[in-house]
């Protein structure tokens, strides 16, 4: 939702145990991200106290564009809802970190989500969640962007977006993408 | 997501088994989510005692969970009043205000329930104050 400082390229801090839970122990299969050995997911994402949502829920950094970014997520059993396919909810997460990292990256400015809208294509299941945005228009005070997921070779999810730029309005613009 | 339920609203035996599915959903389990209470309108309350890990890097609630909240809730509700298997087609969220400390409570109401849409909105409030407002549309199944 908001970037300030490189959340996605700073290196992991360690999780601290909690609930008797080893948190420190091991490395998690999929994702390589350090702590989840003899964790259950709950406890994983108690203990990672570090501000990092999308961390917390699973989402890593892919790619940098020139309009945009590409974050992905690993489907694990603690993203199904309960008919067992993708949350709604990780979808959209995942949507709106490649959305808010893509354009702090691009503009080199904070911003926040103000909307968001999201379309649900299909259902997506098992395998990695691919989220790559585009900034469409990026002004002095709003940037409008779209973000694609995909499931696969299918698109799962389709996002536009309205992100507010932070700061003083008027403040010198940052590099800006071509419009589209 | 994907909302179960039967004909008219429900109750009893069916109630209790759509409740449990939502409220044992592994993302919703992940982030904490807790049942507030149902309503007569057809709407449900949702709280979420907020973590450290809940915030990004800003230390404000990240968006994700705002929205997953809310999405819970009407999709809850949905179920609940409609009584049949829905699934969510769209949904718009603004974001009102950040939300930093203490617990989200998400309220959602059936707008307007068709035969294949259902409407509703919801509202995300953080200690007192609104910090979303959401609306959505889902799609009747059977």
């Amino acid at each position: 939702m908001l970037g300030r400082t490189d959340l996605f390229l700073r290196p992991l801090p360690p999780a601290r145990a909690q609930g008797g839970c080893d948190a420190t122990s091991g490395v998690h299969p999929s994702s390589g991200l350090p702590g989840r050995g003899r964790c259950d997911a709950r406890d994983w994402f108690l203990a990672l106290k570090s501000n990092m949502f999308h961390t917390a829920v699973g989402i890593e950094f892919v790619k940098l564009h020139e309009d945009g970014a590409t974050m992905r997520l690993q489907v694990r059993d603690e993203h199904l809802n309960g008919a067992g396919v993708v949350h709604g909810g990780v979808t959209f997460t995942l949507a709106d970190s490649a959305l808010g990292y893509g354009i702090y990256k691009v503009l080199g400015k904070p911003c926040t989500t103000a909307e968001m809208k999201i379309n649900y294509l299909r259902p997506a299941g098992k395998g990695m969640l691919v989220a790559r945005s585009r900034i469409v228009r990026a002004g002095r005070r709003l940037v409008v962007a779209r973000a694609e997921v995909h499931s696969g070779d299918a698109q799962v999810a389709e996002a536009l977006s309205t992100f507010a730029v932070l700061g003083p309005a008027g403040s010198a613009p940052g590099p800006r993408p071509p419009h589209r | 997501m994907v909302a179960m339920a039967s004909v008219a609203p429900l109750s009893g035996q069916a109630l209790a088994e759509l409740h449990r599915t939502y409220m044992t959903a592994p993302f919703n389990r992940l982030l904490g989510v807790e049942f507030g209470g149902y309503h007569e309108d057809g709407g449900v309350t949702l709280r979420l005692p907020l973590e450290e890990a809940h915030l990004n890097g800003e230390g404000v609630v990240h968006g994700g969970a705002t929205f997953t909240l809310a999405d819970s809730a009407i999709s809850l509700g949905i179920a609940r009043a409609v009584g049949r298997r829905c699934t969510t087609v769209e949904t718009k969220i603004n974001y009102l205000r950040p939300a930093v400390k203490g617990s989200l409570t998400a309220r959602s109401h059936v707008v307007r329930a068709g035969r294949r849409l259902v409407v509703a909105r919801g509202e995300v409030h953080c200690n007192g104050k609104q910090v979303a407002e959401v609306l959505t549309t889902f799609a009747v199944l059977d």
